[in-house]
């Protein structure tokens, strides 16, 4: 239970994403888009995703819902800078295990 | 009526919202650089010149909200007569630091035009900056202000890889972006509807000419009413 995809397009982001998890003992992988986000799910095997939901190719929900559709039971932890609770409740309803927003803690 | 009420909700809603998401990626970024930051000398380096890029975007991306905002207000313009070839002029001069480009005018309208000549360099000069961003270097930029009827054109021409058509429609949008979802360089996809309501303050509208591999053209259209032909 150590190898995390993050689906995260800001480079910016994922640089100190990757080093939090790492120091935390998690392997971990980068995508920039929807559609390779949601390939890189059903190609490999992670044991966790963290997907943004403002992706360039397809938007997280898309690739939340694909994921799901696939019967996949890898669970998703939902990244996003909104905070509406529509989003929130679309998220989990779409099967997202969890949802942080962005700013958020790494520790 | 209430239609149009609705309407006014949601497009002033989703403009609250994409401003909280783009006020926040760069609240994520700074915040999460800091909370993971060692005692390595390079890295407080790095750290540091990060912090202070996101911060400028940040600043800057205030001052553009503020703008719009204030956008609304009545005082918003500054007006007095300018003289619209040496305004020409004067803005492909100040284009000029904004990149390595084949700057020219092409055309210069002989008329005195009342205008905020602030706002509307400010204006010219977003579109000067976007002209940069989408062609490579040495390309030409060129402008030009004509009188065309009863209204003055500014307008603003470049050579870059144009505008798809499904993009038109949404391009002075706030927060629209050319390539979905992609945060540019420059700022938060502010720049052209700042033009856009600039040009809508004056009585004018700003128009757009454009498809992929043909370059695009932008011009600012000013009514005659607050303009008069002249020897200037």
């Amino acid at each position: 239970m150590n190898r995390i995809l993050i689906a995260e397009d800001e480079t910016r982001i994922t640089s100190f994403l990757e080093k939090g998890l790492r120091a935390h003992g998690f392997t971990t992988m980068v995508v920039e888009d929807g559609p390779t986000a949601s390939s890189m799910a059903r190609d490999e095997d992670f044991d966790l995703l963290i997907l943004d939901l403002g992706l360039p190719g397809m938007d997280g929900n898309q690739v939340l819902h694909e994921i799901r559709v696939r019967k996949e039971k890898m669970p998703v932890i939902i990244l996003t800078a909104r905070q509406g609770l529509a989003d929130t409740v679309a998220g989990l309803e779409g099967g997202a295990d969890d949802y942080v927003t962005k700013p958020f803690k790494i520790r | 009526m209430l239609n149009r009420l609705e309407s006014a909700f949601v497009t002033q809603r989703r403009f609250i919202d994409d401003a909280g998401h783009e006020l926040r990626t760069p609240i994520t970024i700074i915040r999460g650089h800091l909370e993971l930051l060692s005692s390595d000398a390079t890295e407080r380096e790095e750290t540091r010149v990060l912090v202070i890029d996101e911060l400028d975007r940040m600043a800057r991306m205030v001052d553009e909200l503020l703008l719009l905002a204030r956008a609304e207000q009545p005082d918003f313009l500054d007006l007095h007569p300018i003289d619209v070839a040496e305004f020409t002029e004067e803005l492909a001069a100040k284009a000029t630091v904004l990149g390595d480009r084949k700057w020219q005018v092409a055309e210069t309208a002989p008329a005195v035009t009342v205008a905020d000549r602030q706002r509307l360099t400010q204006a010219i000069m977003n579109l000067a900056r976007n002209a940069v961003e989408h062609t490579a270097q040495g390309s030409p930029i060129t402008f030009g202000s004509r009188l065309v009827n009863e209204e003055i054109h500014f307008w603003l021409k470049d050579e870059g890889e144009g505008i798809p058509p499904a993009d038109l429609a949404r391009i002075f949008e706030r927060f629209a972006r050319g390539k979905a979802g992609q945060r540019s360089t420059e700022g938060a996809g502010l720049g052209l509807a700042i033009v856009s309501v600039i040009a809508e303050a004056h009585g004018g509208k700003i128009t757009l000419n454009s498809a992929p591999g043909q370059g695009s053209t932008f011009t600012i259209v000013l009514p005659l009413g607050q303009t008069s032909v002249g020897n200037a």
